[in-house]
């Protein structure tokens, strides 16, 4: 196994520690670039089932945003499972961004637009709502989008307080948001004042 | 330990052997040379590894009891001098001649990058999307793997990339995930570099886990019956038993040729329970319908033809083929036959025929299999021949239950048909036997590495 045709053993593992750790760096660095360059958007956070519970030290977050309706949006409308989607928002108004559009591919750049990038994960047919059942022509597609901003890691002990929060629809989150539409959270907001803010390192 | 324990029973006959004066001192001592014991200390790795496990779960423990007071960067910090200490002892092992435990500390730091992965996850809210960490973690592992080398990192790959796929598969609704058979190929091609034989097995699970779980995936999303599920699941376990057997004929590529024992191996035992399967599917009564069912039967039959072309490529002679080739090939086709008959005959579906003759055609199966097994020298092949037709048998019994006249009836001519089978083929083998005299083992694979028994 340990033949001395290759270069010495300590090269090779020096080249895997090497890489493996600038993976890491990787990690953390797109991160913080994301955070410091990105474009600030505020996103109103929904209760989850409150069946979900509670696991292990982090907050499920589920934004506004997460299950679309491309019909009443407007913009593409067929999507599969899997496939990458881009929300556009609009950042005009103080509060929350409003979805104006969804696409299938990255869309231009507008002024007070921020595009923001998820990967569908589910595709639903179903009847109109029934609050509004003009509002949403039968049948009514709904895209539920992933957008790797949905788990918030808090301090041991925070976790079940800031969830009855969220279930109270009191929290909002801020992400930044970079010119190819990734996100990141960067502050959680508790009724709209600032309570974390996530250091770039 | 097998090797061991071989070693041990051929100086024990070699003594016997030298005393009857059939082998000279010299050969014998010439005949032991060529087992060799690789005299890894099996137990102290074994021990060494749960010790290395131990110490990860102490530093893991530590650190998460301590991890909210730290800085963000004092946690990197610790995790990137884990795996320091990881590799750098793998050197210091190496050189020290421990190449086994040098492999184990490789195996932790392939592991600890992955508990860094999360960790670093955690502490900056990354979760994105989960499986690419595990993409992440498997793709390091498999580079440590290789400059290590380690074959425990290499196991450690697979398995994260295996749940990688998993993920992606359900979690992000591929229907075939088809990139992490780049993945298993580059393990593949590692495992065979290395002649590996537990990373061969590995890969080849992996691998028919996979197809397995496309095939649902497929029935899933095409509204496929579980008979047509099935039947496209036994042409393929067909098509890989064939595969595997082509790539050990070609006795210039002997390391491929190692892989196709393993992958026949596997192949055959699937396709002879997916048999079984297969009649079961049958007596859930699917609603026969042709139309959803045509894409898989066509795959059934494309499979199917695929592997006739690879059984045939794979044997030298005409009798290689009618010996080793045209059972199954016929069995697999009547099978697919007999699916596709079902399903576009509602009659013929649930009908008692249907599963007498696909019991016929799995007990043909069996008997195949023990023969081959036993013309090849493959154990397995003729334990798995065994136990499915044994097993036939029994289910056949539950099939035709309640009806006792039939079922002895069934055994009756079954019993009939058998020993007429058996007279034949004694006549067959008298008159073939004086044109090549020792003909009892396989001519067609001069290279079978399945593992053998007792010849008889």
């Amino acid at each position: 196994m340990s033949g001395g045709r290759w270069p010495g053993i300590a090269l090779r593992l020096f080249v895997v520690l090497v890489l493996q750790t600038a993976a890491l760096g990787w990690m953390i660095y797109s991160r913080a670039e994301l955070l410091r360059n990105g474009t600030e958007v505020t996103l109103t956070v929904v209760p989850v089932d409150p069946r979900d519970l509670f696991r292990g030290d982090f907050v499920r977050l589920n934004y506004a945003i997460t299950n679309l309706r491309p019909g009443v949006i407007g913009g593409d409308s067929d999507f599969l499972p899997n496939d990458p989607i881009w929300i556009v928002l609009d950042t005009s108004l103080a509060g929350a961004a409003r979805p104006t559009g969804v696409f299938k591919h990255q869309p231009p750049t507008l002024p007070e637009r921020t595009a923001i990038r998820g990967r569908v994960q589910s595709v639903y047919d179903g009847p109109p709502p029934i609050d509004d059942p003009d509002g949403c022509p039968n049948p009514c597609r709904t895209v539920r989008v992933n957008y790797g901003i949905e788990q918030y890691f808090v301090p041991e002990g925070e976790g079940r307080n800031i969830e009855n929060l969220r279930n109270d629809s009191r929290i909002s989150v801020v992400a930044a948001v970079d010119s190819d539409g990734r996100a990141a959270i960067k502050k959680l907001l508790i009724d709209g004042v600032e309570r974390y803010e996530e250091p770039l390192f | 330990m097998l090797d061991a324990l071989y070693r041990r029973r051929l100086e024990h006959d070699l003594q016997v052997w030298r005393e009857r004066g059939w082998v000279t001192p010299e050969a014998a001592t010439a005949i032991l040379g060529t087992v060799e014991v690789d005299g890894r200390p099996r137990t102290a790795i074994i021990v060494g590894f749960l010790g290395a496990i131990l110490i990860a779960f102490a530093a893991i423990a530590f650190v998460a009891a301590n991890w909210v007071d730290m800085a963000r960067p004092i946690r990197l910090a610790i995790l990137v001098g884990g795996m320091t200490l990881c590799y750098g002892t793998a050197v210091f092992l190496n050189r020290a001649r421990h190449p086994w435990f040098a492999d184990a500390a490789v195996f932790a730091g392939a592991a600890l990058f992955g508990a860094a992965i999360m960790l670093v996850a955690q502490s900056y809210h990354i979760s994105g999307d989960y499986p690419d960490a595990l993409l992440m973690w498997g793709a390091g592992a498999l580079f440590a793997a290789v400059f290590g080398p380690s074959r425990a990192a290499l196991a450690l790959s697979i398995i994260v990339l295996g749940l990688w796929s998993w993920y992606e598969t359900f979690d992000y609704d591929w229907i075939i995930h088809w990139p992490f058979l780049i993945a298993l190929a580059l393990i593949a091609i590692v495992s065979g570099a290395w002649n590996w034989r537990q990373g061969m097995h590995l890969v080849v699970l992996a691998l028919g886990t996979w197809i397995a779980v496309v095939a649902i995936r497929l029935a899933e999303h095409l509204d496929w019956s579980a008979a047509a599920v099935a039947c496209v699941s036994m042409a393929s376990a067909l098509a890989m038993f064939a595969a595997g057997r082509y790539l050990t004929s070609r006795t210039m590529w002997p390391r491929t040729g190692r892989f196709g024992t393993v992958l026949s191996i596997y192949g055959l035992f699937a396709f002879l329970a997916l048999f079984i399967l297969l009649q079961l599917a049958m007596r859930e009564g699917p609603s026969p319908d042709y139309a959803d069912d045509r894409v898989a039967l066509i795959a059934a039959v494309v499979l199917a033809g695929a592997s006739t072309a690879f059984l045939i490529a794979a044997c030298s002679t005409v009798r290689a083929i009618v010996y080793d080739a045209a059972l199954p090939i016929i069995v697999a086709f009547a099978a697919v036959g007999l699916t596709w008959a079902a399903s576009t005959n509602a009659g013929l579906t649930d009908s008692l025929a249907l599963q007498v003759l696909l019991g016929i055609l799995a007990l043909v199966a069996g008997i195949w299999a023990v023969a081959n097994g036993n013309r090849r020298n493959s154990r397995a092949s003729a334990t798995f021949g065994l136990l499915a037709f044994a097993g036939e048998v029994l289910y056949l019994y539950f099939v035709t239950f309640g009806t006792l006249l039939n079922t002895a009836l069934f055994f009756l001519i079954g019993g009939i048909l058998l020993i007429a089978l058996a007279a034949v083929l004694v006549r067959l083998q008298r008159r073939l036997s004086p044109q090549d005299p020792g003909e009892t083992h396989a001519t067609d694979a001069p290279v079978e590495l399945v593992e053998t028994g007792d010849p008889s």
